[in-house]
């Protein structure tokens, strides 16, 4: 198993992992592209060590495991029709609101709302009234 | 949103289109013994649509139908074995002598192969259809929107 | 029976290709997708009997050994659930196909040929044998989850859509890394040759393994810390959408958790399973009383019942993973019966909002009783099927005299009943609102859409009716998993 790809899985990893947790959706389309890569990375190499191309009869010798190819294949299709997806609902969400930020979640903002009434609400209101 | 497209992307899409569709036919041909298959000529295939589609040469039509037939060929070549008592996907394998090709080995491969292709073909051109109308892909918006209300 | 095995899972794709080349020819599509979807549902209950009577049926996909290739396996658990879950979908697409021509339908054009594809994707996920094969089952369903759920491309459901495809991708991604973790440790993902292997593997590898896969599909079936966006998303969408969605996704996490842990022996991580179960159904109960929606109390509920599947496995004894696969296709059915009454209800009122509704009690008896009696089976009274699969998860807990979990199970019950009664009160008693924007519903539409949910409550009523067979058929399923050399010898032989 070589440490090279290895290092590859854990950079596209943290990197990946690093991007979704970003706002811009277009953002978290990209740390789910890295993090697929990640993931099909990590498959190849635990198929075990490198070598030559598993084709019948065009090779003598050590081949490489082709089973997590296929699984790999596989997964690389996957991930190519989720990206599309996941590209069509951001435009739409485009279309909808101007931006391609995260919304906030309407429970989050309603108990946001009632917290601010109800514990200092009064203080936090002027202030906010202030300040605009 | 579309800028006048270029005469020389027109020109060198128009030129190249045949010579990918060869290529794409190659990949699904070759796809028994050596590296290609269903999947890939569909992609090679599929990168015509959208390029074609990009340069206005032509629109995404016939997305739904080739995506039907080929589930249902695919289908079919997959549950064909179980009439005959043999396992679910089992395949046939068919070496022919030709005059001028010499020996070529095909089987019940090729068909599901032609219908994964058709499945992927299909499924380009049915995105290409639905992402084309919120963004104007094609000049004229003729199609309807892909997010209708049931209302 | 390989025929049955194949018709389960491409009849549905079948319909679908052909309900989508229907397009808006409504009688064709219809046709073509209920015909579909009819025969999957026949095939499996062929299916339960002879598996029932035959004992486990293998077919191995193109012939390869199952070293190398994809094998199917219909043994007793997988019988016995899925015919559980096809019909369910079948009811609900009969529901959508009534519903159609209100606002709060989904798109018939879409609807019916994505419950196709998810059919297909739930019968994989039942019988396949492998791993992978079931990350592509999972996909399928998702794939089609996720466009139903946002198909109409409503703000709101663009918002909870995000959420939700995320919160999936990342748990598919996660299932990813695990298989090449598995692939790496043992040289396959056939389960029937992992559960000879896994064992083998270090104290550490093999606890880190079940670990990561308890995350994986817990996140699919919505465990306690990982349901979130649950009850955001589910009730955005549709209701006939809805109903599918609480009736199936998350039991299908479960599902693949019971075969996996049980299978490969993770009694370890019992412990583990039973503190988040514990938690589980407490705040999933906790939140239904919280809310004032009647599909946002009723997703919550969803998480609290996930707790006692999840505390049946965490047992990991044969009472115990037995209760589980009985709560599992009592619940099935349940849930999808609630969310379709819900939409009625919607329906009828215009809203699902406790506060702008009531009365109906009065005005719809036929609706309140076909409310009242999955509710009450959910709770867990008797003499429904609820009370049943309570009994057997919860006295399996005594057995273990695992206490605290077993004084949790009761706790989130009878705050089940407490939101169940809130619900009740809300709609169904008190006075009628005095401007009801009820939607114009032809009356055939009306008709079909109760037609299908009195078809549901009656299926539930025939499983409280039959409980103590499907118990008998629970404990002979969760035997076979807990003792994986037949598995073992009936895949490989």
């Amino acid at each position: 198993m070589s440490l090279a790809l290895l290092i590859t899985v854990g950079g596209l990893t943290s990197v990946g992992l690093y991007l979704i947790t970003a706002r811009a959706l277009s953002r978290v389309i990209l740390g789910f592209t890295l993090l697929g890569h990640a993931a099909v990375v990590a498959l190849v190499t635990s198929g075990g060590p490198a070598g030559q191309a598993p084709i019948v009869g065009a090779t003598d010798g050590d081949m490489a495991n082709p089973l997590p190819q296929a699984l790999a294949l596989t997964a690389i299709v996957i991930s190519f029709g989720l990206t599309l997806f996941l590209l069509a609902l951001a435009g739409r969400q485009q279309e909808l609101s101007g931006d391609d930020l995260v919304e906030d979640d309407l429970e989050d903002r309603r108990i946001a709302r009632a917290n601010r009434r109800e514990v200092d609400g009064h203080e936090v209101d002027r202030h906010e009234v202030g300040v605009s | 949103m579309i800028v006048a497209r270029s005469p020389v992307f027109q020109l060198g899409v128009q030129s190249a289109s045949p010579l990918a569709v060869i290529v794409g036919v190659y990949l699904l041909f070759a796809g028994h013994n050596n590296p290609g298959g269903g999947f890939a000529a569909g992609l090679v295939l599929g990168a015509v649509v959208t390029l074609r589609t990009v340069a206005g040469l032509q629109r995404p039509v016939y997305g739904p139908t080739l995506i039907t037939g080929g589930t249902l060929l695919v289908v079919a070549v997959a549950a064909a074995p179980l009439l005959w008592g043999d396992p679910l996907l089992d395949q046939k394998v068919v070496s022919v002598d030709a005059p001028v090709l010499g020996t070529i080995k095909t089987g019940s491969a090729l068909p599901f192969d032609i219908g994964v292709t058709a499945i992927v073909v299909g499924l380009v051109i049915a995105l290409l259809d639905g992402l084309s109308t919120s963004e104007a892909l094609v000049p004229d918006r003729g199609s309807p929107s892909p997010h209708r209300s049931s209302s | 029976m390989s025929t049955l095995i194949a018709a389960t899972i491409l009849t549905p794709l079948v319909s679908a290709v052909l309900g989508l080349a229907a397009r808006t020819r409504t009688r064709a599509r219809d046709a073509a997708t209920l015909v579909g979807l009819g025969t999957a549902a026949a095939a499996s209950l062929m299916l339960l009997v002879r598996v029932s009577t035959e004992g486990t049926h293998v077919v191995r996909v193109g012939g390869w050994h199952p070293e190398l290739g994809i094998v199917l396996v219909a043994d007793l658990f997988a019988a016995l659930v899925l015919p559980v879950a096809l019909t369910i979908i079948f009811v609900v697409e009969l529901f959508a196909i009534g519903q159609r021509r209100t606002a709060w339908g989904a798109n018939p054009e879409l609807a019916g040929p994505l419950l196709g594809v998810m059919t297909a994707g739930v019968s994989l996920a039942m019988l396949t044998g492998d791993l992978f094969t079931l990350f592509v089952a999972f996909e399928l369903i998702l794939v089609s989850s996720y466009v139903l759920l946002t198909h109409q491309g409503r703000r709101a459901q663009i918002r909870a859509g995000m959420s939700y495809v995320a919160m999936n991708l990342l748990a598919s991604t996660l299932f990813l890394f695990g298989l090449a973790f598995i692939y790496a440790a043992t040289g396959t993902v056939n389960l029937a040759l992992l559960t000879e292997r896994i064992p083998e593997l270090s104290e550490g590898v093999r606890l880190g393994i079940g670990a990561w896969f308890f995350v994986v599909f817990g996140t699919k079936a919505a465990v306690f810390p990982l349901f979130s966006w649950l009850p955001d998303a589910y009730p955005t969408a549709p209701t006939t959408i809805t109903a599918v969605f609480a009736g199936l996704l998350t039991k299908i996490g479960i599902y693949a958790m019971i075969r996996f842990h049980t299978l490969t022996g993770m009694d370890r991580l019992g412990s583990v399973m039973l503190i988040v179960a514990g938690v589980t159904m407490v705040v999933g109960a906790l939140g239904a009383l919280a809310q004032s929606d009647v599909k946002r109390i009723l997703s919550f509920h969803i998480i609290s019942q996930i707790g006692y599947m999840l505390m049946g496995l965490g047992l990991f004894s044969a009472a115990g993973t037995a209760g589980a696969i009985l709560f599992l296709v009592h619940h099935m059915p349940v849930k999808t019966v609630l969310f379709l009454v819900g939409g009625l209800i919607e329906n009828d009122q215009g809203t699902g909002s406790l506060d702008r509704s009531g009365g109906m009690a009065a005005r719809r008896p036929l609706i309140a009783a076909l409310f009242a009696i999955p509710a009450l089976s959910l709770a867990g009274l008797p003499p429904f099927s609820g009370f049943v699969a309570k009994f057997a998860v919860i006295s399996a807990g005594i057995e273990a005299a695992s206490i605290p979990i077993v004084v949790a199970a009761l706790a989130a019950g009878a705050l089940t009943l407490l939101s169940m009664a809130k619900i009740w009160i809300g709609v169904f008693w008190g006075s009628s609102p005095d401007a009801s924007d009820g939607r114009e519903t032809a009356p055939g539409n009306r008709r079909t859409m109760l037609a299908a949910t009195g078809l549901a409550v009656a299926g539930t009523l025939t499983i409280s009716l039959f409980a103590g067979t499907l118990f008998d058929l629970s404990l002979r399923a969760s035997d076979d998993l807990r003792a994986p050399d037949s598995y073992r010898s009936a895949v490989l032989s």
